[in-house]
């Protein structure tokens, strides 16, 4: 069968489609604030039980860029709305769903900085950074802008 | 929660089973009847991978209970075909390569092949006003667009031939 032809019968699969004996379902329990202290996380599996780095974020994409680590939950802070904070587990769907609301966390919000430009005088999020800048490129001295004309103008990238 | 007894016809196959009130259409159609052509993408109605037609009628399974089908009819990807040959939609949309991925693909044809049910003939504009609620992130509707087009005219031809097959011109 064609590959084409097996996804227009239905007959694709995808990780969705993937079933194990005794699979689990996970929700994830994520952060209600863009900028925050965690002051307590109480239920689930979370940075206290399982505190590990993710794998590889963006490693490799270029070069010159500082590394932060990111954890695969938050603890202390959470640096953005919906971060995870904790994970819980069931056979069915809904019922993870419903353990979510186990999950006790408290938070002492804080004002997120939300200007690229204010941020790069802000307090640094993570951790071992001097400052919140994570690329910095200068063309250098044999860069010449000697053309007739010359543009000058600010880019804002709508995934930043 | 207490449980809901349902039963629902699936491409032309009755399921029966004790769901919770609570339960998507969607979730249905994958975890009870095992159907699992039918996708779920964005679970906010916005995607339309979950497209299914109910009576008739293309609906987001993920925003429609399994209740709300009870004793109710229901076409899924997989219903298109008949005796193993592909629905003149599926069939375009190979030929014209209107999918990558294939994730949103289920429900580009639903939505195609409720179009042409009720249209047999329609222009691109209502072609794309048709599809506005399915997303695709590979192809750029391009093709989608120039494969409805396709089945659109093999339908015609197809039912063309079966007139001429109806009333045969005596010689």
């Amino acid at each position: 069968m064609k590959s084409e032809e097996k996804f227009v019968r239905g007959m694709g699969q995808f990780v969705d489609d993937i079933k194990f004996p005794n699979m689990l379902y996970m929700s994830v329990v994520r952060s209600d604030y863009a900028r925050a202290r965690l002051l307590r996380v109480k239920g689930g599996i979370n940075a206290k039980t399982f505190n590990h780095p993710l794998a590889a974020v963006g490693e490799g994409a270029m070069s010159g860029f500082e590394r932060a680590q990111h954890m695969v939950f938050a603890s202390e802070f959470v640096n953005y709305l919906g971060e995870p904070i904790a994970a819980v587990y069931s056979d069915d769907p809904y019922k993870s769903e419903d353990l979510i609301s186990s999950v006790e966390v408290d938070y002492d919000p804080l004002k997120p900085v939300i200007d690229p430009e204010k941020a790069l005088t802000s307090e640094p999020i993570h951790s071992g950074f001097k400052n919140n800048i994570i690329s910095e490129k200068w063309l250098g001295k044999d860069f010449k802008n000697d053309s007739p004309i010359v543009l000058e103008d600010s880019f804002r990238n709508r995934n930043g | 929660m207490a449980k809901k007894d349902v039963k629902i016809t699936i491409n032309g196959k009755e399921y029966s089973s004790k769901v919770e009130p609570r339960m998507l259409l969607v979730h249905f159609i994958r975890d009870v009847a095992g159907l699992t052509g039918t996708h779920v993408g964005c679970d906010t109605s916005n995607c339309g991978a979950c497209t299914v037609v109910l009576d008739g009628k293309a609906v987001k399974s993920c925003t429609v209970l399994a209740v709300q089908a009870d004793n109710r009819r229901i076409t899924t990807v997989e219903g298109l075909a008949k005796n193993g040959k592909l629905h003149p939609v599926q069939e375009a949309f190979v030929d014209k390569h209107g999918l990558q991925c294939g994730y949103c693909t289920s429900g580009m044809l639903m939505t195609s092949f409720w179009l042409l049910q009720k249209n047999r003939n329609p222009t691109e504009k209502e072609i794309r006003e048709a599809l506005s609620g399915n997303l695709c992130r590979c192809t750029g509707y391009e093709n989608i667009v120039k494969a409805v087009k396709e089945a659109a005219k093999e339908i015609s031809a197809e039912q063309n031939k079966d007139l001429v097959r109806e009333e045969p011109i005596e010689a």
